[in-house]
């Protein structure tokens, strides 16, 4: 979708609707006004065909996908050669780099003695991994100071 | 030109999705409670598992052929139905959504049908992942019609020339024929039409003469003259109900409040996301009329109230008075059934002078439960009354992860 997605308010933690409506001189910023960027513009084109995983070890950190990161994923996205994908193996589910050569594909972590080539019935790929955001801290040691 | 698009087996594709392993094999999803089959894949179509069969009496062959059983996870098909629907409204200003897993999508100036089914079938597969049939016809009779001949057709029907919708309705048993019960079809059976073309080659004369206004619709729409409109402005609604069985049967008081409690609670929220109010609360018991041996009774009450309300305390206070006015001893109670009726816009309350008027404090209060509750999940802060051990609670046992609603069950990956 070309439009971007628009963040809904939170009234506690945002309880002006508006702060730029002003009673007394009128803001010079007015004319000026545009939207504040919002992360979720940038990670979710699509809400509507987006799915979240989470990465549980550290198979894929050898493409920057660490224990933990939470992985996007756009089911309109055509998985193509050199997506990083979300894809089940008989029943586990698996974050993979896809990859085709010889006209063969394969799912890699980049250990090619673990390459998986995609010839059986038991291989579904979900979708393309659009983005990925590895946790940088514990959640439970952020502390937002709120009033 | 009118398409139905229909979701294939829409509650086993949804299971499925999340469990690709479950590929070519059985799996059967399980009303409330449980209780029976409400939807199956094809493979357990083909062993044989039929639509309402009674789970504990099916065991057998659940282990014998390993058929996959969930729980009905409508958190999960709500979601997924919203994807297809979101999905498919990208291909027409025009849409009706039917059901959970059926819509109408109006076609009007698309030249190359085949084509654009095709185009729309692929689309929602590959963003959903949920398989689903496209059927194109004159009218929304026809779609259907269209629609359940995909399945011999690969996914995509448009009946789009006279020569092929009289060879679809040649072969097509009238019972199958959307909008006719079982009644309707025995009737027309008996007068000896049994199949759609049968209906259709009957003379205008005899149709009018003979069988009601809905049969008459019916015809012209088979002679592809359109008689029921997309509608895309849902009634508003006229009564709303809360009701679920228990997962055992109870005749305890304490229980049967907190479920009413619980219930009456539910129905209020629901009345708020409406933006109605309700004058009437009904409040029904019911035993099990299946359990012929023991004693049976459906005591129920209306109470109409002085104020319209949709505030959850009020509600609440009304649906428990009305239990305890009904309750009777000495029988074992399978459900509890809340119902609010004679809804009226919230904007249009009239007062009552005469009698006490606590709506803005009430209001307000619940206005803070819905906030508190969208915010943190559902259930994080109820009325006392509901209890919180909740024995009566639905029973769900092969009840599958929100994977796309609750971010502790979204899905690990190695």
């Amino acid at each position: 979708m070309l439009r971007n997605t628009i963040p809904t308010r939170d009234s506690n933690l945002e309880p002006l609707t508006d702060p730029g409506q002003v009673t007394g001189f009128s803001s010079p910023a007015q004319d000026y006004h545009e939207d504040r960027l919002h992360i979720i513009q940038k990670l979710v084109k699509d809400p509507t065909n987006t799915y979240y995983f989470e990465m549980e070890n550290n198979d894929m950190s050898g493409f920057g996908i660490v224990k933990g990161a939470l992985l996007i994923v756009d089911k309109s996205v055509e998985p193509k050669h050199g997506a990083i994908v979300i894809a089940n193996v008989e029943g586990e589910w698996i974050t993979r780099k896809l990859f085709a050569a010889d006209h063969q594909k394969y799912l890699t972590c980049g250990i090619q003695d673990r390459d998986v080539p995609i010839t059986t019935d038991g291989i579904v790929i979900f979708g393309a991994v659009t983005w990925s955001c590895n946790p940088m801290v514990n959640g439970s040691m952020i502390k937002y100071l709120l009033p | 030109m009118v398409g139905l698009v229909d979701c294939n087996n829409f509650y086993a594709s949804c299971e499925r999705l999340f469990k690709p392993e479950l590929k070519g094999k059985p799996i059967i999803v399980l009303s409330n409670n449980d209780g029976c089959v409400i939807a199956r894949s094809n493979e357990a179509k083909d062993l044989g598992i039929s639509m309402g069969a009674v789970f504990y009496m099916i065991q057998e062959e659940i282990k014998n052929h390993k058929i996959n059983v969930f729980s009905s996870n409508y958190t999960l098909y709500g979601d997924m139905s919203a994807r297809v629907m979101t999905n498919l409204a990208r291909f027409s200003t025009d849409v009706e959504v039917y059901s959970i897993d059926e819509c109408f999508i109006g076609l009007t100036g698309i030249s190359d049908l085949g084509n654009y089914a095709h185009k729309i079938r692929n689309s929602i597969i590959r963003n959903t992942g949920i398989p689903v049939s496209v059927g194109i016809a004159p009218t929304k009779t026809l779609a259907k019609l269209a629609n359940k001949m995909c399945k011999r057709t690969g996914g995509v029907c448009v009946l789009d020339t006279e020569e092929k919708i009289t060879a679809a309705v040649q072969d097509y048993d009238v019972e199958d024929l959307w909008g006719i019960g079982r009644a309707y079809s025995k009737q027309l059976i008996l007068m000896g039409i049994e199949t759609a073309a049968d209906l259709r080659n009957l003379p205008l004369g005899f149709v009018q003469d003979k069988l009601t206004i809905q049969g008459v619709r019916l015809w012209s729409e088979l002679w592809g003259r359109s008689c029921i409109p997309l509608s895309d402005v849902q009634d508003r609604k006229k009564g709303l109900c809360t009701s679920r069985a228990f997962s055992k049967l109870t005749d305890n008081m304490e229980e049967l409040s907190e479920a009413t409690a619980s219930y009456a609670n539910r129905l209020s929220y629901k009345l708020r996301k409406d933006e109605s109010c309700a004058t009437v609360i009904s409040v029904r018991l019911l035993t099990n009329r299946f359990k012929t041996d023991q004693p049976q009774a459906c005591p129920a009450i209306t109470i109409p109230l002085s104020h319209a309300v949709n505030n959850t305390s009020d509600i609440v206070k009304t649906a428990l008075a009305g239990l305890r006015a009904i309750y009777r001893k000495g029988f074992m109670y399978q459900k509890v059934e809340v119902t609010a009726t004679g809804l009226i816009p919230e904007t249009e309350v009239q007062l009552n002078m005469f009698s006490h008027w606590n709506g803005p404090v009430n209001d307000k209060l619940s206005k803070v439960m819905d906030q508190i509750n969208g915010h943190y999940g559902r259930g994080t802060i109820r009325v006392a009354t509901e209890g919180t051990s909740q024995k009566w609670a639905m029973k769900r046992n092969f009840l599958s992860p929100a994977y796309t609603t609750q971010w502790k069950d979204i899905i690990k990956t190695k």
